[in-house]
């Protein structure tokens, strides 16, 4: 029994791919869809360099739907503000000379006091914006720590102050404890009652206090008060960052929780070309065993396989997908699993129909006279005869299940960890990205789905007009 | 009076790399009520000529040069809409090769009849009902097969069926291509002799195409024989078989086997027909002919009037 | 699910009861398929309603969408197709082709996105035209007026509609030119020629007619597909029908309802196949059973 692989056959089967690829060279639309694939698979392999932030766990890195960076270049957008990161870096500029203060980054303060009475601090951290478009929030995260306060209160006040005109109180606290805190502070956060308090009228704070390129400072004021004598505290302040959320971000901006689009993207294409190309080379392996030992082995086999067919094709995919997953968990290995199981069925029953006909043919003949098995007609005449359908099957299964993968996304119903394209476009459904005309968000997604599938679609009319034909076009 | 006249009709195909000279320059013609033999090898341009008279053409065929002339009118020159309306099946019907897949298969036996009736003249549905009956009987088959399908019908039946249908409209002239090819003997003959009668009986005139060479020896008055794209011999059947002039007229009767007689070994004629695209200059049977000179490898050989009256044959010898 | 701090156990008990809950699996699958055979589906979770009744007017607003697409769909691409293959290899041919391809590349809910960003956002946001509402199935408050609500309905089936035909057609298109080309090889349309017919003849009566048979067949083989895109369709364009309560209902755990929809579903693609069963006997009579000889 020959083995499947041998010298003659590897000699056979080369010229038979050499001949093919001569024919499909000529082709131009089969070549546009080769080159179309192989460039998503290089975009799949080389992806993670391609893309600078995590695509669902990094959030936070610009103003909520901020548009793509590229879109400076129109006039109306030139000057909007990108996300800008500045370490905070204390600069004390009048203090009382009962408070010790070391000054940097880290700001430290000791206060010890003698008397009772009210000493004060004040620092500042300057920073440049340059943009003229004011931005819509900024976020300042910083640690702080009060320990061995003796006898006294102290109150923290953090502002936001534009150098040239405005002046804005953010935050502060009225504490006489040791207390170690992180805080974080949303200028868009800043519920009611304190807005009320500091005279804020408009609930812009960022837009009030940015008025164009300029000079800016982040004001700290810290101030112990002592009733008695003996009384000690020290404060001391880190990691401090201020964060201005820009309203331009990246190659495709970014979504409703601040995560960048783009890396999104990126990420989706290896998702998507895995699930497609296992789910659909799954489908066909089944397809074409079932159809070759069904076909022809007939019998009870037969009839019991093609009733389980003609039964499980009774059955609207979508719905029955949606439940499974439902029920079995969203992770992208049961998809392809579930895929798989639809998708063998129709090319059963075509591989089926070949085989019927194939078994009466002459060559099958002569080798079950020769004493061929079972088994050795199977594998080494049927099924290499079924691979030209199976493969024209299995080209267009990729996109079919590519695009099934995207609609459960979309539906909501797809993995929430993994980021694909059909979770993008959930998502910009469902969060405003209509409402607001992102159409760099929406329409990357689905164009993407739409090249990777068309290119499939391709490679599979080239094929099929070659290996077919009666449709060729006359020449 | 002749029925149909063909004067030096050239029908190409049209490819890629030039043209495939199919029919290259052929004159005939059939009297009333007379039967012709077209006979020779596969490809040799038999199906394409009547396909040109019919211009039924595919569409990379056309016809340069000629003319078919019939009831005085040149049918290379009318418009696609008038060959329909006056000639096709009216004047003209045609017997396919290959009739097993002619018939249409989800229309009833009654249906594909009176179609062409109902095409073609006016007449209610009771009476083309009718003619189709009679048509039936003139083939040989009962009534009741009219509503039936041709899927319930034998090869023959089907046949049979063609021939009736070639009829429907009183045509002067049938072409018939090939017509018991596919059949076995026993139904062969059935069917040879449906038509035998028929011509007999309406005086109809035919062009039977065919290679079988006994066929036209049992059917026809006269025959042309064909050589890729020209005819080489035409003449009477008792010319032809007992006096054939054409080399290769000559070859073909003697490769038949005849069934009386010593027992010889087969004879075929050697060598390929010739590729169309290019035909070999002169007489385009010079590289298998036995007797080939030098003028037949340059001269074509025109077809010409010999000793024996309305015998004409195109060779140099 | 939330449950009320004055459950008791009693109620728990109740509960079982009713759902069935205390019998073995055995019986509860006996009594299930009791319930799918009397069209007693139980009552939803999440409305309290019977199944049944809440049912019926959603089903009634799918079947009007589908319906209405796969005549849309029908009267587009066949003549589309017959078009093609009339005049192969011109431009209408490769509009055929292109359609069908562009069918199996491009999700159908992603053609729907486009429309409705374009006609249902951007239109209205930069110039305030309001060509075709985003969602529903008519305006609220819906008119009284019999005439102008159906003429609402009308204008809200507009988009889904049209977003279904374009992004179907491709595919009944590329069918049907095939089947044509491959019916113009045979020899019965040499032979319909040859009778001296018209080639509009040829065409229709007898090239078109021996298509019906297989194209019957995709008809109702596309069942299951319409069936999810509609489902689709409903989710994006909000439309009142069956597709969308079971997406809520899955998401909601509603499993009564979510039984109900996948067995008329199922029931849906079995009745279609029983249909074209039956039409591709009465249209081809080679395949008709027990024929007399």
């Amino acid at each position: 029994m020959s083995s499947l692989l041998s010298p003659e056959n590897w000699k056979l089967l080369s010229i038979k791919i050499k001949s093919f690829w001569e024919d499909y060279r000529r082709n131009k639309i089969g070549l546009l869809g080769l080159a179309t694939i192989i460039l998503y698979i290089l975009v799949a392999i080389f992806g993670p360099w391609m893309i600078s932030w995590d695509p669902t766990r990094d959030t936070r890195l610009a103003q909520r739907y901020a548009m793509p960076e590229w879109i400076t270049i129109l006039p109306q957008y030139s000057d909007y503000p990108r996300t800008m990161r500045i370490p905070i870096y204390w600069n004390v500029t009048a203090k009382s000379e009962l408070i010790d203060a070391s000054w940097g980054e880290q700001l430290k303060l000791n206060y010890i006091g003698s008397e009772a009475g009210i000493a004060s601090i004040y620092a500042m951290s300057n920073f440049t914006f340059p943009y003229k478009v004011a931005p819509k929030s900024f976020h300042i995260t910083f640690l702080w720590k009060a320990s061995r306060v003796k006898n006294l209160t102290y109150s923290i006040h953090l502002g936001m102050v534009n150098l040239t005109n405005t002046k804005q109180t953010l935050w502060w606290t009225d504490r006489n404890k040791n207390m170690s805190e992180s805080a974080f502070v949303n200028s868009e956060g800043i519920d009611t009652l304190i807005r009320l308090n500091l005279d804020v009228v408009s609930t812009d704070l960022a837009g009030t206090i940015f008025s164009g390129p300029g000079e800016y400072a982040l004001a700290l004021r810290v101030t112990f008060m002592s009733s008695t004598e003996h009384s000690t505290a020290e404060i001391s302040f880190s990691e401090g960052e201020l964060r201005i959320m820009g309203l331009v971000h990246g190659l495709l901006g970014v979504d409703q929780y601040g995560r960048d689009l783009w890396s999104q993207l990126i990420t989706g294409v290896r998702i998507s070309l895995i699930i497609g190309l296992v789910a659909a080379f799954l489908s066909t392996s089944i397809g074409i065993t079932v159809g070759v030992v069904a076909g022809y082995l007939g019998g009870l086999t037969d009839e019991l396989s093609m009733r389980m067919v003609d039964i499980l094709l009774c059955i609207p995919m979508l719905p029955l997908l949606l439940t499974l997953m439902y029920i079995y968990g969203k992770s992208p290995f049961y998809l392809i699993i579930i895929i798989a199981l639809f998708y063998w069925l129709g090319l059963a029953r075509i591989i089926r129909s070949q085989v019927l006909s194939l078994r009466e043919m002459p060559f099958i003949e002569a080798a079950k006279a020769a004493g061929a098995g079972k088994f050795y007609i199977i594998f080494r005449h049927l099924i290499p005869n079924t691979l030209p359908v199976a493969f024209a099957h299995m080209v267009l299964a990729v996109p079919g299940a590519i695009i099934l993968e995207a609609a459960l996304s979309f539906l909501g119903f797809g993995d929430p960890a993994t980021s694909t394209w059909g979770r993008m476009l959930n998502h910009a459904f469902n969060h405003g990205a209509f409402t607001r005309l992102a159409w760099w968000w929406i329409f990357p997604p689905g164009l993407a789905i739409v090249f990777l599938c068309m290119a499939f679609v391709f490679v599979g009319h080239a094929v099929d007009e070659i290996a077919n034909p009666r449709l060729r076009r006359r020449r | 009076m002749e029925v149909l006249t063909v004067e030096n009709l050239k029908m190409y195909y049209k490819t890629l790399r030039g043209y495939v000279k199919a029919v290259d320059d052929i004159t005939f013609g059939v009297q009333k009520g007379e039967a012709l033999g077209l006979a020779g090898e596969s490809g040799c341009g038999k199906t394409s000529t009547v396909l040109a008279i019919l211009k039924l053409l595919p569409w990379n065929g056309e016809i340069i040069s000629g003319s078919i002339t019939m009831d005085g009118v040149n049918l290379v020159k009318i418009s696609d809409a008038e060959m329909r309306r006056n000639f096709r099946w009216k004047k003209i019907s045609m017997i396919f090769q290959g009739a097993m897949n002619a018939l249409h298969p989800t229309f009833t036996i009654e249906h594909q009849l009176t179609e062409p009736i109902f095409a073609h003249e006016k007449v209610s549905k009771e009476e083309a009902k009718e003619r189709v009956i009679q048509l039936l009987e003139l083939v040989g088959l009962e009534a009741d097969k009219i509503n039936r399908y041709p899927h319930e019908l034998s090869g023959g039946m089907k046949q049979r069926v063609i021939v009736a249908m070639a009829l429907a409209c009183n045509p002067s002239l049938v072409i018939a291509d090939e017509p018991t090819t596919a059949l076995d003997v026993i139904v062969q003959a059935q069917v040879l002799k449906v038509m035998k009668d028929l011509q007999k009986k309406l005086d109809l005139s035919w062009i039977l195409i065919t290679h079988d060479l006994s066929l036209i020896a049992e059917t026809c008055h006269k025959s042309a024989i064909m050589y890729a794209g020209k005819i080489v011999e035409y003449a009477d059947i008792a010319g032809i078989f007992k006096e054939p002039l054409h080399p290769y007229t000559q070859m073909l009767i003697a490769a038949f086997p005849s069934v009386v007689g010593t027992k010889k070994e087969l004879t075929s004629i050697h060598g390929f027909p010739p590729d169309l695209l290019n035909p070999p200059t002169g007489c385009r049977f010079h590289p298998r002919c036995p007797y080939s000179m030098e003028i037949c490898k340059t001269e074509d050989p025109l077809l010409t009037e010999q000793k024996r009256k309305g015998h004409y044959t195109a060779c140099h010898l | 699910m939330i449950v009320d701090p004055n459950f008791t156990t009693e109620m728990r008990e109740m509960l079982m009861r009713q759902y069935g809950l205390d019998q073995t699996l055995e019986v509860r699958y006996i009594l299930y398929i009791q319930g799918m055979l009397t069209w007693n589906f139980g009552y939803s979770f999440a409305s309290n309603k019977l199944v049944t009744e809440e049912m019926i007017p959603l089903l009634a607003n799918t079947v009007m969408l589908l319906g209405a697409a796969l005549v849309g769909t029908i009267l587009v691409g066949i003549p589309l197709g017959i078009l093609a293959a009339s005049r192969r290899g011109t431009k209408v041919d490769v509009i055929a082709i292109g359609g069908g391809l562009l069918t199996w590349g491009v999700p159908t809910f992603f053609i729907q996105l486009l429309f409705m960003f374009f006609f249902g956002y951007y239109l209205k946001v930069t110039y305030n035209w309001t060509v075709f509402p985003v969602a529903g199935m008519h305006s609220v408050p819906p008119p009284k007026d019999p005439l102008i609500y159906m003429a609402d309905v009308a204008w809200h089936l507009a988009m889904p509609l049209i977003t279904l035909v374009v992004a179907s057609f491709g595919s009944w298109a590329l069918y049907t030119r095939n089947l044509l080309l491959d019916a113009l090889t045979q020899d019965y349309i040499v032979t319909a020629r040859a009778k001296g017919l018209s080639e509009r003849t040829v065409l229709y009566r007898h090239a078109f007619r021996s298509t019906l048979p297989p194209m019957v067949t995709m008809i109702t083989l596309s069942i299951p597909a319409i069936v999810t895109g509609a489902m689709i369709t409903e989710y994006i364009f909000s439309w009142p029908g069956i597709g969308r309560w079971y997406l809520s209902s899955l998401s909601n755990a509603d499993y009564p309802v979510v039984q109900a929809v996948l067995y008329i579903y199922a029931l849906l693609t079995i009745l279609g196949n029983v249909v074209a069963d039956i039409l591709y006997g009465l249209l081809d009579p080679r395949i008709r059973v027990g024929m007399r000889r």
